[in-house]
């Protein structure tokens, strides 16, 4: 199989800065959504603590097999973790940093993608949508009986993250795997883009320019902005091609 | 008008689609994902297969295949299905608990899985609104299959098993909850006998064990595994080289991370996947026929298993390594007491590339579990250990074993300036079964 890739990012038309970070590589097969939180600064330095984080630990490493790549992955989000709690005790500017990661690395005919937080990763095939990551906020968990729904009575808002790096020293990342299949296009986002974008219209705006998928990035974030721009937006839009 | 295409997410771990409701049918009696996982269609739900209610409200199309292909006789389950007014029971998303061992407890166990099984209410919310569903009603089998197995009459149980097992089956595809209920049992049963039962998932059997560990363990596999390796042993057993085959992998596994990890939730005897692997691996390999000048190959071989499983099962009465080459260096090392005979093991035996990378790192482990023991550790030692803590690898370079568990346990003894215990407590109270003794 072969990846092309893109991506867009924006501050929006809000906030005064961009606290998301990402990187996406169609050499390494590597894709990296991170969207920072607390504080001005430090949501800023945690995405980009998690992106560098996860390129460094694969450039790093020389060959990678396939039983190897969960707990590589488990293990750089763990370590990015501790780096971030850290980072957030040595600098009181920063403290209470933290950022949601989601990743997609195309080994082979696979992907994995490892996720942590609310920024999501859908597949597009043939004019269908799927949101294949799962929220990890206060709503999603009430839903899936994880937390009790007493947990919505008090001060919670539902869109509260219950997992993300920096959070606690325990950090738990899915990873999820998936076999590819030539035509299929993923999209990587930050919640700028889902929470002013339907899903709907996304995938409307995917099928409209599914032969210049090199537009799809750009076009979703304006399209956030359009509609009120209320948090940084960033997308990144990797398409499976036959070799 | 285009086919209306569906994917299912396996476990909440792997993704089967984008297909057609006829692949989802044929995908179902290759038996490539269960009655837990979730299905859903472009910009739709998520949706359980057993869950019925949601199906049929979201996906009525679903609804005939399910009734046909999965849960012939759901309508007889849901009509003794009643309301309750019981408290939810909410489950974690953590993947992995680990408790002490012992058979009592494993009887224990057994018990509580099965006073689970029998008594668990689950209540689902659907359309946005909390509505509670009895989901599970007590299983006079599970019940029965405990009071076998906790008989202590194996052949008994095994028995049982056998003339049971349509309705076992028949179960597990019709209550939610009864696969996870049934695997405990069904694994004791597959591993005392071929490692697979027929009609039950290979995946479901093996449980969460760690990517690097065989997908498939059964006896059979095994048997291909040693006829295909023969021609490797030499080198291998020779410490030359590490073959990046299953085989070569599973014999170097690290005998105390797999006992600092069990029993696993969901496994009785064995204890884990990997304790039902190395038995399935060491009888293969004592039925096999391999050819007479490999005789003293095989025996080496099984001697390495027969010690991971007495060093994983903490009984050493009788254990012996009479091995060869790097097998030696690392069975020397894990019955090592002393830091001088870590020494001595690592530098009998000359190692190339790949042992001697393993054994390095399995050397620093060795010499940490000795300072640690139970221990707080001396001032005068602390230099040392920190030194070795640094050296700890989050990885094991060949088994993909991950030490981060670990790694942050014996930090934790640093900054506690050596107090085993106090550094124990703090690990504990994040990871409750953790433990390194």
């Amino acid at each position: 199989m072969r990846i092309r890739m893109f991506g867009a990012t924006d501050v929006g038309r809000v906030r005064k800065n961009n606290q998301d970070s990402m990187l996406f590589d169609e050499r390494l097969g590597l894709a990296i959504v991170a969207d920072g939180i607390g504080g001005r600064k430090g949501g800023e330095v945690a995405s980009k603590l998690a992106v560098e984080g996860i390129k460094n630990a694969f450039l790093e490493i020389d060959t990678l097999r396939h039983e190897e790549i969960t707990p590589f992955l488990t293990v750089s989000g763990d370590k990015i973790n501790q780096t971030i709690i850290n980072k957030g005790l040595q600098s009181p500017e920063v403290r209470g940093l933290g950022t949601t990661m989601n990743c997609l690395l195309f080994v082979g005919e696979t992907l994995y993608i490892a996720h942590i937080g609310d920024s999501r990763t859908y597949l597009y095939f043939k004019n269908n949508l799927w949101q294949m990551t799962l929220d990890h906020n206060i709503d999603v968990y009430v839903k899936r009986g994880w937390l009790p729904p007493a947990t919505l009575d008090g001060e919670s808002k539902p869109g509260a993250l219950v997992r993300a790096l920096g959070l606690s020293p325990q950090c738990e990342i899915d990873i999820y795997e998936k076999a590819l299949a030539p035509g299929e296009i993923f999209l990587t986002c930050s919640d700028g883009l889902t929470s002013m974008v339907s899903d709907q219209r996304i995938l409307q705006i995917i099928h409209e320019n599914r032969h210049r998928v090199e537009a799809i990035a750009k076009l979703l974030v304006s399209e956030a902005n359009r509609n009120g721009g209320k948090d940084n937006t960033t997308v990144i839009v990797s398409e499976v091609l036959k070799d | 008008m285009a086919e209306r295409l569906y994917l299912i997410r396996i476990n909440l771990e792997s993704f089967l689609g984008p297909m057609t409701a006829d692949d989802v049918r044929a995908a179902y009696k290759k038996m490539q994902f269960g009655l837990h996982d979730e299905i859903a269609a472009s910009n739709r739900d998520w949706i359980a297969f057993d869950d019925l209610a949601r199906l049929r409200a979201t996906y009525p199309e679903l609804v005939e295949i399910v009734k046909k292909e999965m849960l012939s006789g759901w309508g007889k389950t849901e009509a003794y299905v009643s309301k309750s007014d019981k408290e939810p029971l909410y489950v974690s998303p953590s993947r992995s608990p680990r408790s002490n061992q012992s058979w009592v407890r494993h009887i224990i166990l057994a018990a509580v899985l099965a006073l689970v099984g029998g008594g668990t209410f689950w209540i689902v919310q659907s359309s946005g609104q909390l509505a509670s569903r009895v989901n599970e009603l007590s299983d006079p089998l599970l019940d029965k299959a405990n009071d076998e197995l906790a008989t202590g009459n194996l052949e008994r149980f095994d028995g049982f098993i056998e003339k049971s097992l349509p309705q076992i089956l028949d179960s597990m595809n019709k209550r939610r909850g009864a696969p996870d209920n049934w695997l405990p049992y069904l694994r004791t049963y597959a591993f005392r006998h071929e490692g697979k039962v027929d009609g039950v998932d290979m995946k479901l059997l093996r449980g969460n064990a760690r990517a690097s560990a065989p997908r498939d363990c059964s006896l059979e596999s095994w048997r291909q595994r040693w006829k295909a390796s023969v021609g490797e042993w030499d080198p291998f057993l020779k410490s030359k080289q590490i073959p990046n085959k299953e085989w070569a992998k599973v014999l170097v596994w690290d005998p105390y991370w797999i006992r600092y990890r069990s029993p696993q939730k969901g496994w009785i005897d064995p204890s884990s996947y990997y304790e039902g692997c190395l038995t399935m691996a060491l009888k293969a390999l004592q039925q096999s026929d391999i050819e007479p000048t490999h005789t003293e190959r095989k025996a080496v071989l099984i001697a390495r298993l027969q010690w991971m499983l007495q060093q994983i099962g903490d009984d050493l009465t009788g254990a012996d390594y009479s091995m060869a080459g790097g097998l030696w260096v690392l069975s020397c090392m894990e019955s090592a007491r002393q830091q001088d005979e870590v020494q001595k093991c690592q530098s009998s035996v000359a190692l190339e590339e790949d042992w001697l990378r393993l054994i390095q790192s399995r050397a620093v482990m060795a010499r940490i579990r000795i300072i640690v023991n139970g221990k707080n550790i001396k001032p005068t030692q602390m230099p040392a250990f920190q030194q070795l803590v640094n050296d700890v690898k989050a990885i094991d370079p060949i088994t993909g074993f991950e030490y981060v568990s670990e790694q942050k346990f014996l930090q934790q003894v640093i900054v506690n300036d050596g107090k085993v215990n106090q550094a124990r407590n703090v690990i504990r109270s994040r990871i409750p079964d953790f433990h390194f003794e």
